[in-house]
């Protein structure tokens, strides 16, 4: 598989971790914060991974993510002292740290409540388009789905429709 | 410090701070064990300083005399300087004819402290109806003192050797019913028994001496045993005790034809004492750090396994393989260095308790060596300890975690 002119099949354990790192983005079902640490903290974590101090240019970074995902005022909360809808934002703003050209996001929404669900869809439709970066999202929601620029219906493992929204 | 073991390190501390009563109790366990190690290596080392102090604090570590085995007769040493010869008397030992040579050279050796060359003979000592059979001693009362220190060993009388007069030991003294000032006969092989004054009575706290000594000038002795200004053996002590062995075996080599025995070699069973003493406490010492190294593996296993999940997103941001590994070390290293300093406290604390509640007569030795041994294993091991957990978190599969969220 190539990605963004990276062959992943030749790769090794580190190489996958940096590139992991430095190109994709996750966003999960369940946000994983990790809670011994802060929220701005826990947006920085990708970045920490290898920089190991936060530059100001990260931490002014990690702020106005914050910002964009409404949690500027949660900022040195500690991540398991908010609550889940404020838990998956941030773990949207963590993702977007490291500016990957790619975000996998599987089921972002499947913990939440349909104004959370709406308020995050919006965010991840408009870091798509302000920072172009390509979001892969996994959702049983259909109605979410047929939001998407292109929509592939899978069953048993097998895509059965491609459906181009734009 | 490199970049991403920077995170490393504060990775560590948060999953460390985090479940604090858990970390606390880990380390209050690794300084235990090691209070318990360095408390048994301060009572060992104290017990085994002391009784070996006792042993030979007032005694000499190494004694020459001529090797009875040699032949009989002139025997000329490989050098061909020095001879030997048959001892007239055939209870008293051979003298040792090079015997000021033979001492300057050993007084010139660093690791010797004393050299005090001495004339010994049997006989016996006779007062009204009771005899005894006694060691001559002879030698320079100033020079001896700095092994037996018999000046300041008094029980009666002055610690001055005048023409004729001899010092004896307490318990011969209380057999004889003799005090400073008074007469007693003094009978060697092959001479005419001669009447002797006693000039002081001494205590030296070791009963053979006590039951047996009979101390007189050097040269005095050496005429009254024939050995004209001869001696017939030189008695040392040395700065490191424990090496008395290897240097005796040196000097023997150096000094062909004489015996040269140290304190090991006459104190065989103390020694075999000390040494299974030592290794009880060794035995003792490694379970301790066995049920260390057991504590911090099943802790960090534990946290490894509270932590999967985390990991697995640390993963799945790419946090390296090793990094994962080096995260878990650091937390060894710290429980380990925390729980040394403890333990080196607490030790130190049940050692000063123990002086003052069991008000013994010696007191703890903890040698900086031993400390460095003690500290350095601990924290190596708590380590190491965390190798198998960091093994364990180091294969989590990123997908996994993701899987089964």
């Amino acid at each position: 598989m190539v990605i963004d002119g990276t062959d992943l099949g030749e790769l090794d354990d580190d190489g996958l971790a940096l590139f992991r790192n430095q190109t994709m983005g996750f966003i999960f079902q369940s946000h994983f914060l990790l809670p011994q640490f802060t929220v701005l903290e826990n947006v920085m974590i990708p970045y920490l991974i290898y920089a190991g101090r936060a530059t100001p240019e990260v931490k002014k970074r990690a702020m106005d993510l914050l910002d964009r995902v409404g949690l500027s005022h949660r900022r040195n909360n500690r991540a398991n002292a908010i609550s889940g809808g404020e838990q998956q934002r941030a773990a949207i703003a963590r993702a977007l740290i490291n500016q990957p050209r790619m975000i996998l996001a599987d089921e972002p929404t499947g913990n939440l409540d349909s104004s959370n669900t709406e308020k995050v869809f919006t965010m991840l439709r408009e870091i798509n388009r302000d920072y172009k970066t390509s979001f892969i999202m996994v959702t049983h929601d259909r109605a979410l789905a047929e939001r998407t620029d292109r929509l592939l219906i899978m069953s048993d493992g097998k895509i059965v429709e491609d459906i181009c929204h734009i | 410090m490199k970049s991403s073991l920077r995170f490393e390190f504060s990775l560590a501390r948060r999953f460390l701070e985090e479940n604090r009563s858990q970390t606390l109790l880990i380390i209050l366990g690794i300084a235990i064990g090691v209070a318990v190690m360095v408390f048994l290596s301060a009572l060992i080392d104290g017990l085994q300083a002391n009784l070996i102090d006792k042993t030979v604090g007032r005694s000499p570590h190494i004694v020459i005399s001529n090797d009875e085995n040699a032949a009989a007769g002139a025997v000329k040493s490989k050098d061909g300087d020095r001879v030997l010869l048959l001892d007239a008397t055939r209870k008293t030992m051979r003298p040792i004819v090079e015997w000021r040579n033979i001492t300057n050279d050993l007084a010139a050796d660093r690791r010797i402290k004393t050299v005090l060359p001495v004339v010994e003979g049997s006989g016996l000592i006779e007062r009204g109806q009771v005899s005894r059979a006694i060691l001559l001693k002879g030698f320079d009362l100033v020079k001896a003192d700095q092994i037996y220190d018999i000046s300041d060993s008094f029980v009666d009388g002055s610690p001055n050797i005048r023409d004729g007069a001899v010092l004896i030991g307490k318990d011969l003294a209380a057999d004889l019913g003799v005090g400073a000032g008074e007469p007693i006969k003094l009978a060697l092989s092959g001479r005419d028994s001669l009447t002797v004054v006693v000039d002081g009575v001494f205590d030296l706290g070791i009963s053979s001496v006590n039951q047996r000594w009979l101390v007189m000038d050097q040269r005095r002795a050496a005429a009254l045993l024939g050995l004209g200004d001869r001696i017939n053996t030189i008695e040392m002590q040395v700065y490191d005790v424990l090496s008395a062995d290897a240097l005796a075996r040196e000097w023997a080599l150096r000094l062909p034809g004489y015996e040269v025995v140290s304190w090991q070699e006459s104190n065989a069973s103390l020694l075999a004492g000390l040494r299974s003493q030592s290794s009880s406490s060794y035995t003792i010492q490694f379970f301790v750090m066995m049920a260390v190294i057991l504590g911090v593996a099943s802790v960090l296993a534990i946290s490894a396994v509270q932590k999967s999940k985390q990991i697995g997103i640390l993963k799945a941001m790419g946090i390296r393989t090793a990094s994962v590994s080096r995260v878990f070390m650091i937390q060894g290293l710290a429980l380990g260095m925390g729980g040394t300093a403890g333990g080196l406290g607490l030790g130190l604390l049940m050692s000063k308790a123990f002086i003052v509640l069991a008000q013994q007569d010696y007191s703890l030795l903890l040698r900086p060596f031993t400390a460095a041994v003690i500290i350095s294993a601990t924290v190596l091991s708590a380590t190491l300890a965390a190798y198998l957990p960091a093994r364990q978190v180091s294969k989590i599969d990123p997908i996994e975690v993701i899987r089964n969220n």
